[in-house]
């Protein structure tokens, strides 16, 4: 949805600035014109780098395109409309047909994660410590998407995980004498995960 | 950021806004006066490449390239090989192709444009498709190669910049967290958690920007990926640096420490100059004066540790002081990893 938004928003904004542009500048000036005045009302109204690059395509096609050109607002329009439906057409295709949702893609990020912690455990082929923390942060990234309203059985199963990588890491790291006392921290916040059970 | 970080980075932001507007509104004037075939792609190819920092302009550029060519042979097979087949089949093929493309090419993006192509060529432009579709690729081509020449040349604006200043602000917050931590600091407040969860979410940007400094080095000097390799060690070992300090923190390192032999360890020493090692490391100041000076402490706390260990008949287990003292090791290590690299440098 953030895409859509950035998508119909950046348009939004670039056409309308450079439609009420051209009713004053109807040349190739305008383009540069356009696009220093949407880079600059864009910063002011907080558009995301997506959506400012959206706005300023609406400049160059407007103003480089003559049959846009001429077409002026109702280009905008259009322009507008078709993304929208292009986008819910998309979206619609994915629920039919691949749709998972985000929470079965969390559960299988948790469940690799917790696989790969295990391994670690084991002295199995373990991953590396960068490995696990990229593991980690896309892992996060997900679980960010996937669940806004956090609940407390959530919480708990999120900070075992993360307890259980931090020994993981650290075991990674640390001198082979003492490797032993993150090993057993590690074991113990997965078994207690495990103990947990999933939501 | 501090206001001091604001100002040349706000400064820097309009001056290329205004180059940008004056490249484009230079290249569209030139289009139409020259009537270039297709001449709007050559305007988007340099407005992608210009409207983010050198390396992820490059990145922009190398996505719509690759996407324009693999759009293009999509469409030569799509328009020649199934000349006789019905459009639907065409464009079908022709975005099929495209998708598959994509993915075996790693693009992330760059499969959008050869789609926009496919649909272009059979869909809007079918009576004269490979004029279409040549002249668009060819176009794309000229507007990347001006982009990365703009964006190169003209108050270049640099990814290896932008990082290392979010890298300085990074090591700067982690500094104080590891100061806090010092038993003579004992009247201030630990940091919380969530400190750390924002500390860690700024490595994880920073990890994310790595792939632009890459792309930034391929088109300044291909022979030399220093910023990358400094990147990369900052990165490591600053993290090392964080978890321990995180860890240290939970473990309530100054809150009185019950047993002796962790009492004598040189903890204070080791924070004050690790702090100083990353408050210098984030100014760009030489570390020449303080070279060596966490090797002779780490070896204290590794002797002290194998004494403590060999005078217990039990294998380590999780206790506290023990758990302390491997986050200590950890922490003089990462710390003179970094002050090694910086040294080098």
């Amino acid at each position: 949805m953030g895409g859509c938004a950035g998508a119909g928003g950046g348009t939004v904004v670039g056409g309308v600035v450079v439609a009420m542009l051209m009713l004053v500048l109807d040349n190739w000036l305008a383009v540069g014109v356009g696009y220093m005045l949407i880079q600059l009302l864009g910063a002011r109204l907080g558009l995301s780098a997506a959506a400012l690059m959206n706005a300023s395509v609406m400049a160059v096609m407007l103003l480089a395109v003559p049959t846009y050109n001429q077409e002026g607002g109702w280009y905008v329009l259009f322009r507008t409309l078709w993304h929208l439906i292009g986008l819910a057409i998309g979206m619609l295709v994915e629920r039919l047909f691949w749709y998972r949702s985000a929470l079965e893609r969390l559960h299988q990020s948790e469940d690799e994660l917790i696989h790969s912690l295990h391994q670690c455990c084991n002295g199995g082929h373990a991953r590396s410590a960068e490995q696990l923390i990229e593991q980690y942060a896309r892992h996060c990234q997900m679980r960010q998407s996937a669940l806004a309203d956090r609940e407390q059985n959530h919480l708990q199963r999120d900070q075992l995980i993360e307890q259980a990588l931090r020994h993981a890491v650290a075991m990674q790291r640390v001198p082979e004498g003492l490797r032993v006392i993150d090993q057993e921290a590690c074991r113990a916040a997965l078994v207690e995960l495990q103990a947990l059970g999933r939501p | 950021m501090t206001l001091q970080h604001q100002r040349p980075r706000r400064a820097l932001r309009q001056a290329v806004i205004a180059r940008n507007g004056v490249a484009l509104a230079l290249l569209v004037g030139a289009i139409q006066f020259l009537q270039l075939p297709e001449g709007l792609f050559l305007a988007l190819a340099v407005l992608t490449v210009v409207e983010s920092n050198l390396g992820g302009g490059a990145i922009a550029g190398r996505e719509r390239l690759f996407g324009s060519l693999i759009g293009l042979l999509a469409v030569v097979i799509a328009s020649g090989a199934l000349q006789a087949a019905p459009q639907p089949l065409q464009v079908f093929s022709g975005l099929s192709l495209v998708r598959w493309s994509g993915f075996a090419l790693g693009l992330s993006s760059g499969y959008v444009v050869g789609g926009h192509m496919v649909a272009g060529s059979l869909l809007h432009d079918s009576a004269h498709w490979w004029h279409y579709a040549f002249w668009r690729t060819v176009m794309t081509l000229i507007g990347v190669l001006i982009g990365v020449v703009l964006s190169r040349q003209i108050y270049s604006q640099r990814a290896t910049s932008d990082w290392e200043d979010n890298c300085n602000l990074w090591l700067l917050a982690f500094a104080a967290a590891l100061l806090k931590l010092a038993p003579s600091a004992s009247l201030t407040m630990p940091d919380s958690p969530q400190v750390f969860e924002r500390l860690r979410n700024q490595r994880n940007q920073l990890r994310q920007a790595l792939p632009q400094l890459l792309a930034e080095q391929s088109v300044l000097e291909a022979h030399n990926n220093q910023a990358l390799l400094r990147a990369q060690i900052l990165l490591q070992h600053g993290s090392t640096v964080l978890s321990c300090v995180r860890d240290l923190t939970a473990l309530q390192l100054k809150v009185g420490q019950p047993s002796s032999w962790l009492e004598a360890l040189p903890v204070e020493e080791l924070i004050e100059d690790g702090a100083q090692v990353l408050k210098r490391l984030a100014a760009g100041l030489p570390l020449e004066p303080l070279i060596n000076k966490f090797q002779p402490i780490h070896a204290q706390i590794e002797a002290r540790v194998a004494e403590h260990i060999s005078q217990s008949a039990d294998p380590p287990r999780s206790d506290r002081t023990l758990v302390i003292a491997s986050r200590l090791l950890l922490l003089g290590d990462a710390l003179s990893e970094l002050q090694a690299a910086s040294a080098a440098r």
